[in-house]
């Protein structure tokens, strides 16, 4: 385990040397070099496989071809042999059957005839003899004088010929050592023997014919392949792997190369895939007919990755160049798809750093979709905080609208005058209530700087100012709170309910006497999720048509007293809440007026407070979540 | 530069190294053959059969192109050094040199050496004196000093008498060659113990009739004959009846030394493998002249002792036939 840790932080130091700490990297890769690394990939293995394909394919054919032409060269080589070693066995025949069965040795005929084949045959016969049973010669062509010493009764093809007298047997490549010719020359030669009945006066006897075949007859042939044979070679052995022929026969009795004709000579005619002195090769058996001789092409694998090793070069430096090509393609194809996205990059980069704001819009058609998507985007988000931009300023005005309203400088005028004439008329008890009310409405105004406050304060801001203006009114109207207690400790916007108080004394109950019985009713309760603060008066009420326009932004409905008036307090409840909630107004002519206020039921926490005031609960998304 | 501007510039500079080199590699398969000449004396004798047989079978299998140069007599090393500037002139890539006679051939292989060009020494090192030393040359060849020596113990097991009182007569190739010399050496020191006396030694001269130089010896029971050609020459002489009461010990690389070893004329035969001489001097050559690191080594190659009842031996007719 503790290698391992070891192996992952040499790994790791590696991977940091290479500027690889960390996968991200990969994903770090522009596009240019992810599509350029893909096709790169792609063609790597594309040509090399079509590499190696091309490679095998030659190769076989290769292979093919020279199997193919060590077979052809087998083949009539075998026939070349064939009738060359039949030519030999029908000399000899023609000896036999034309000369010895027919003539008597001691005539002149025989030893005429005997001559004349031999001269006739002389490119092929290196010598022909008739020896007796013991051994002893009767005739030989050329006439040389026998070797002192040497028995042909000895030698091989004598006791070959006498052990099967009804075959023609056929010796191995051996110096001949039977005459002397004065030269100092050795002959080699293959001698055919065979047992002869011979015709000696009246009685017949058995002997032993010989024609020693010149060697060269063989071995001009076998030299004749193998020189044209471009490192394929070709070797001659016996049926029991004895060598005959070889190219290279001094270098395998030397030790400098080896053959295993023991085994290809008991291999059926025909081409096979063996391995040859530890590597692969092919060889080709052939039998040459009589003899039982074998003749074996065989084809090292030498000769065939010889003539594979140049076209496997062109093979690698075709491919090389190929890469190098396509590479080039590749950062051409690369650049063309990667270029318009970069530029795109590029210019959102420069928007999202706030310097140009003008989108790259060009390349192709899915890229140009994209740059108007972001451009759109881009234009929207603007608009978007814009319009927010707007909204906060609206907010805070009408906020301060809504302070300025209570610090009116009429209405405090009017309010300490009433204290001051209070005070004279020695109402002590009253204008200390008058002060008090009067300092609560202002605290709560403040509400040190907040914009949501508590339900409770609210209504209690409502109630000092109605008692500061039924002091003011002198009673002529009435005021009634009807509050559930339950809606106490939910979150209001502040001083929303003391404007509509304002329009209600204004426009509803302020004008009438006392006897007309004014009452203006505040109530509130919760109603599943929301509240309804409502204000209703029995004033003379408002049109159809004031009702319709008085939440909006118009001139159709004059504004009077503070100047703030139920536009902003509808416009505040819903930038703090959201479209769905704002005030309901309710009026008929000469009945009466009813203003219903909407809010979300909010717990009053700080948590909640300020998140309100942070306008994270804006459009009503985190109503929810907060109750 | 950015990175992938230089990454592709890596890649494909690292691709065209590449298919330089195997164009190269193509180009380097037309190479011509390697020409090696080879400097013999007098190229045209029956002693080099072997030798010649083995040098070409060993240039055809490590592809390389021979030149064997035909020669007369080398008797000094400034013959020899013709030759080897008429070869330079054909710019040939090595030589294989059976050394000229005489102490003025090291300087000549030291001048050889100069010229860059690989060489291997064939049957004999260079003659540094009457008491020769390795010249350090590459060589391949028998062991010269081994031959004479065999040919000593032969006749001393050959003779009924263990040579006791008997004459010997010496020929050997030509004087300040390390072959003779050794040889001589050899036959020498294993003779010393015996009671046998060495009549006369001669030393092979061009254009003088070897038989007739013999014929004018005292006669002798043995002739140590120990180059090939007055092997060869004597043998024939000898089928004359002209040395009957001499018995010929030599050492031949021809056939026809054979063949008089089979006649007769010849008793014994030393007869060092010309054809691995051959072979490998050639194989040692090409080594040379393809490994960058080779460093040329030589080579001894052995001898074989034939008599008449040897031979049409398997073994010997498979030894034999490289002489074809």
């Amino acid at each position: 385990m503790g290698k391992l840790q070891k192996k992952e932080s040499w790994l790791q130091k590696w991977m940091k040397k290479q500027g690889w700490t960390h996968h991200r990297r990969f994903i770090g890769l522009d596009i240019q070099s992810i599509i350029m690394a893909v096709l790169t990939a792609l063609t790597l293995i594309t040509t090399i496989t079509i590499g190696l394909l091309l490679y095998n394919r030659f190769k076989m054919a290769m292979k093919q071809t020279a199997v193919s032409n060590a077979e052809s060269m087998v083949e009539s080589t075998v026939d070349k042999l064939d009738a060359e070693l039949l030519n030999v066995r029908q000399i000899m025949n023609a000896v036999n059957y034309n000369i010895i069965q027919e003539n008597d040795i001691s005539s002149d005929d025989f030893n005429r005839q005997f001559s004349l084949l031999y001269e006739i045959n002389t490119d092929k016969v290196q010598s022909m003899a008739l020896y007796d049973s013991n051994g002893a010669q009767l005739m030989a062509e050329p006439v040389s004088e026998r070797k002192k010493g040497v028995k042909a009764s000895e030698q091989d093809w004598y006791t070959n010929a006498e052990e099967e007298i009804e075959n023609v047997h056929f010796s191995l490549p051996h110096i001949q050592n039977l005459f002397e010719d004065g030269t100092y020359r050795y002959y080699w030669v293959i001698s055919l023997s065979r047992s002869v009945d011979i015709n000696d006066g009246e009685k017949p006897r058995s002997g032993v014919l010989l024609v020693d075949m010149k060697y060269s007859v063989i071995s001009n042939t076998m030299k004749r392949i193998n020189e044209s044979s471009n490192g394929i070679y070709y070797y001659l052995c016996s049926r029991d792997g004895q060598m005959i022929y070889h190219p290279r026969r001094a270098d395998i009795d030397r030790g400098y190369f080896s053959e295993n004709c023991e085994m290809t000579s008991q291999l059926e005619d025909g081409t096979y895939e063996l391995s040859l002195n530890g590597r692969p090769g092919n060889v080709v058996v052939s039998s040459v007919a009589y003899t039982g001789w074998k003749l074996v092409g065989v084809i090292p694998e030498r000769v065939q990755t010889a003539n594979i090793n140049r076209f496997r070069y062109y093979i690698i430096t075709a491919i090389l160049i190929l890469m190098m090509m396509l590479l080039e393609v590749n950062r051409i194809i690369s650049r063309k798809i990667s270029r318009p996205i970069l530029r795109l990059n590029e210019s959102v980069k420069a928007y999202e750093t706030g310097g140009d704001t003008d989108i790259y819009i060009g390349g192709s058609s899915e890229i140009r979709h994209l740059g108007y998507s972001v451009k759109k985007s881009y234009e929207q988000i603007e608009n978007l905080m814009q319009e927010i931009i707007r909204e906060q300023t609206e907010r805070r005005k009408s906020e301060m609208d809504a302070l300025q309203s209570q610090i009116n400088p009429h209405f405090l005028y009017n309010t300490l005058e009433s204290i001051t004439w209070m005070v004279e008329a020695q109402k002590n008890k009253e204008a200390v209530l008058m002060i008090s009310e009067l300092a609560r409405l202002l605290r709560i105004s403040l509400s040190k700087g907040r914009t949501v406050i508590r339900i409770a304060d609210e209504l209690q801001h409502s109630r000092s100012y109605m008692n500061i203006q039924l002091v003011r009114y002198k009673e002529r109207f009435q005021v009634k709170f009807d509050i559930d207690e339950e809606v106490n400790d939910y979150c209001t916007v502040k001083l929303i309910v003391q404007p509509i108080l304002e329009n209600a004394i204004y426009y509803g109950v302020g004008n009438m006497d006392e006897d007309d019985g004014g009452m203006i009713t505040v109530s509130g309760e919760k109603k599943g999720d929301d509240i309804y603060l409502s204000v209703e008066d029995n004033g003379m009420g408002m049109s159809e048509e004031t009702v319709e326009n008085v939440l909006k932004d118009n001139n159709k409905v004059p504004k009077h007293g503070s100047g703030v008036g139920l536009i902003n307090v509808h416009n505040r409840i819903q930038l703090m809440f959201g479209n769905e909630y704002g005030l309901l107004v309710y009026s008929e002519p000469d009945e009466g007026t009813k203003i219903v206020i909407h809010i979300p039921a909010i717990p009053f926490t700080e948590e909640n407070r300020q998140q309100l005031e942070a306008q994270s609960y804006r459009n009503g998304r985190a109503t929810d979540e907060t109750r | 530069m950015k990175r992938d501007k230089l990454t592709f510039l890596i890649a494909e500079l690292i691709l065209i190294v590449l298919a330089a080199f195997f164009i190269h590699k193509i180009f380097q398969e037309d190479v011509a053959q390697k020409r090696v000449a080879v400097i013999l004396q007098n190229s045209g004798d029956t002693r080099w059969e072997g030798v010649i047989n083995g040098l070409k079978q060993s240039a055809k299998t490590n592809n390389l192109h021979l030149i064997i140069c035909n020669t007369d007599d080398i008797v000094s090393a400034q013959d020899e050094r013709e030759l080897i500037e008429e070869q330079l002139e054909n710019d040939v890539d090595a030589f294989i040199l059976c050394p000229a006679p005489g102490t003025d051939t090291k300087d000549m292989l030291d001048w050889l050496g100069e010229q860059k060009k690989p060489f291997v020494l064939l049957t004999e090192d260079v003659y540094t004196g009457e008491q020769p030393e390795a010249s350090g040359y590459a060589t391949v060849k028998p062991d010269n000093y081994q031959i004479g020596y065999t040919l000593g113990t032969q006749l001393i097991t050959q003779d009924e008498d263990g040579l006791k009182g008997k004459r010997i007569g010496v020929i050997a190739g030509r004087s300040k060659t390390e072959a003779s010399v050794n040889r001589i050496q050899g036959l020498k020191d294993a003779l010393e113990k015996q009671d046998c006396e060495i009549a006369w030694e001669y030393n092979e001269e061009s254009d003088t009739d070897i038989c007739a130089v013999v014929d004018a010896q005292e006669s002798v029971d043995y002739m140590v004959v120990m180059d090939t050609q007055a092997l060869d020459t004597l043998g024939e002489h000898a089928e004359n009846g002209v040395y009957k009461d001499a018995k010929i010990f030599g050492v031949g690389t021809s056939m026809k030394s054979i063949a008089l070893l089979d006649a007769g004329q010849v008793q014994c035969l030393v007869i060092p493998d010309g054809y691995g001489i051959g072979y490998e001097s050639v194989e040692e050559i090409e080594k040379e002249l393809t490994r960058t690191f080779y460093t040329l080594k030589s080579h001894e190659k052995e001898v074989k002792v034939i008599y008449k009842e040897d031979l049409f031996s398997d073994e010997i007719e498979r030894f034999l036939y490289s002489y074809e």
